[in-house]
């Protein structure tokens, strides 16, 4: 079998070190570029992402990568975006004010509540292991990105802002924060979202992206 | 359930993991992208590898060491000793660290703490905090690897660091450090009670007890390994059992 070839879309900003090493340990070819041409030619795309909801999308305008990824859904392309790259796949996004995002997945991105649903002030960012435990209206994970992992896996999450999905069906997987569930995972055709980092996650988070590139 | 994260501490002078007693004495343990390695297939919840001469010579070598073991390591990483500008965070956050650990530094110039935090944001910085007894309740702030005195008071210190914008502390008690003898735990509740952000303790780690009292006596969920586990005394999922075993919470890897 051939090298799974994957294309990391680079937006000058944050860390791609860990990603990449990632790929290259499932046994993957890994390309990294911010042009539309080379995006064009790929088949599996990572999205990754560190940073402010508008400064991310302003490096994807920058890049001349909005049309292309916004389009992306009009392709046989699956793209895989990670925590920041995940949230701007939504509708628009309310971090430094209210900025539109690839609007790939409906709904919007909000900052995770300062206080626990037992009123107690949380600790901002969501920071460390969490696990991952059923979207509301599922009960498996079978054709997920998670198809290998099981609830109570726990996975590398850091952030201060979290997705709110207009459609159940767009969510998979979430985690419990000072009693809040946060969207973990979300999926919509060929577009696939991690809040968390799959490539900080141990061997749990390894099966995450070793699936999205067999998909 | 309270949840209990374990770290495993290598620190490392060139090429060797050593380790000292007191922060003296230092041994050389192994080489220490082996030792990582097998913490990180046991299960260990983060690594931190500190560079123990860095500030003795003036920069860390640690880049090209965070950048290969990145290539077989995918859990989260902090790397310290002799980081003193936002320019040798940036290096190492790109070479695949997550985070930094900074003491020396932060002594000489307490606002590189802001500098760091509001650029890369806070939960990318540890303050590391080397506190050597004084007098029964006092502890005082060594640099450079327990080289230097600072005649600064480790709680009050701590409260600063967490002011000027410190995602974490890690507190290493230099009398306890390489003892096996148990935590400080007078020092561990000192700092614990006068800060909010997460603390990671370190020094004294000997026995099974050592690691409930700390967890009990001083409400802490963070403890930072480095001699018991060295010396094989326990293994990563021993000490996840012996949690469990004890009603803790430990993640399953």
């Amino acid at each position: 079998m051939s090298e799974k070839k994957v294309t990391v879309i680079d937006l000058g900003v944050g860390n791609l070190f860990s990603i990449i090493s990632a790929l290259k340990y499932c046994g993957c070819q890994v390309t990294v570029t911010s042009e539309s041409k080379v995006i064009e030619n790929s088949s599996s795309i990572i999205l990754p992402g560190d940073g402010a909801f508008n400064y991310t999308m302003n490096q994807i305008k920058k890049r001349g990568l909005f049309e292309i990824l916004k389009t992306i859904k009009l392709t046989e392309k699956k793209l895989l975006g990670i925590c920041i790259g995940m949230q701007v796949l939504f509708d628009y996004g309310l971090e430094f004010g209210k900025t539109e995002g690839l609007g790939l997945i409906k709904g919007n991105v909000i900052p995770i509540p300062d206080y626990s649903t037992e009123n107690k002030k949380l600790v901002i960012p969501h920071m460390g292991w969490n696990s991952l435990i059923f979207s509301n209206h599922l009960n498996t994970w079978e054709g997920t990105l998670l198809k290998n992992n099981k609830p109570s896996d726990e996975v590398y999450f850091i952030h201060s802002f979290m997705v709110n999905p207009s459609e159940k069906k767009s969510k998979v997987a979430d985690c419990i924060y000072g009693g809040h569930r946060i969207s973990a995972v979300v999926k919509e055709e060929n577009i696939f979202g991690c809040q968390f980092h799959p490539e900080k996650s141990g061997e749990l988070g390894l099966k995450i992206l070793r699936e999205f590139i067999r998909l | 359930m309270k949840k209990i994260r374990l770290i495993g501490r290598l620190d490392i002078k060139g090429p060797n993991l050593i380790k000292g007693i007191h922060f003296e004495g230092l041994r050389i343990i192994g080489e220490p992208k082996k030792y990582a390695l097998q913490y990180y297939l046991d299960g260990i919840d983060e690594l931190l590898y500190m560079d123990t001469v860095a500030t003795l010579y003036g920069r860390n070598n640690l880049l090209e060491f965070v950048k290969e073991i990145g290539k077989n390591i995918f859990i989260p990483m902090t790397v310290g000793g002799g980081i003193r500008s936002v320019d040798d965070v940036y290096n190492f956050l790109s070479a695949g660290a997550d985070k930094v650990a900074v003491n020396t530094a932060a002594v000489n110039k307490p606002e590189i703490i802001n500098e760091i935090s509001k650029r890369f944001g806070s939960q990318c910085l540890v303050v590391s905090i080397e506190a050597k007894r004084k007098s029964e309740n006092q502890w005082e702030v060594y640099t450079n690897n327990g080289r230097e005195k600072t005649g600064k008071d480790v709680e009050s210190w701590a409260k600063e660091v967490q002011q000027l914008g410190a995602g974490e502390i890690l507190l290493t008690s230099i009398d306890q450090d390489g003892t096996q003898k148990g935590f400080d735990l007078n020092l561990i509740s000192s700092v614990k009670k006068n800060i909010s952000i997460p603390l990671i303790v370190s020094g004294g780690m000997g026995k099974e007890k050592d690691l409930i009292n700390v967890i009990n006596d001083c409400d802490i969920d963070t403890v930072a390994l480095a001699s018991v586990l060295h010396k094989n005394k326990f293994s990563i999922k021993e000490l996840k059992k012996i949690l469990q075993s004890n009603n803790f919470y430990v993640r399953n890897s």
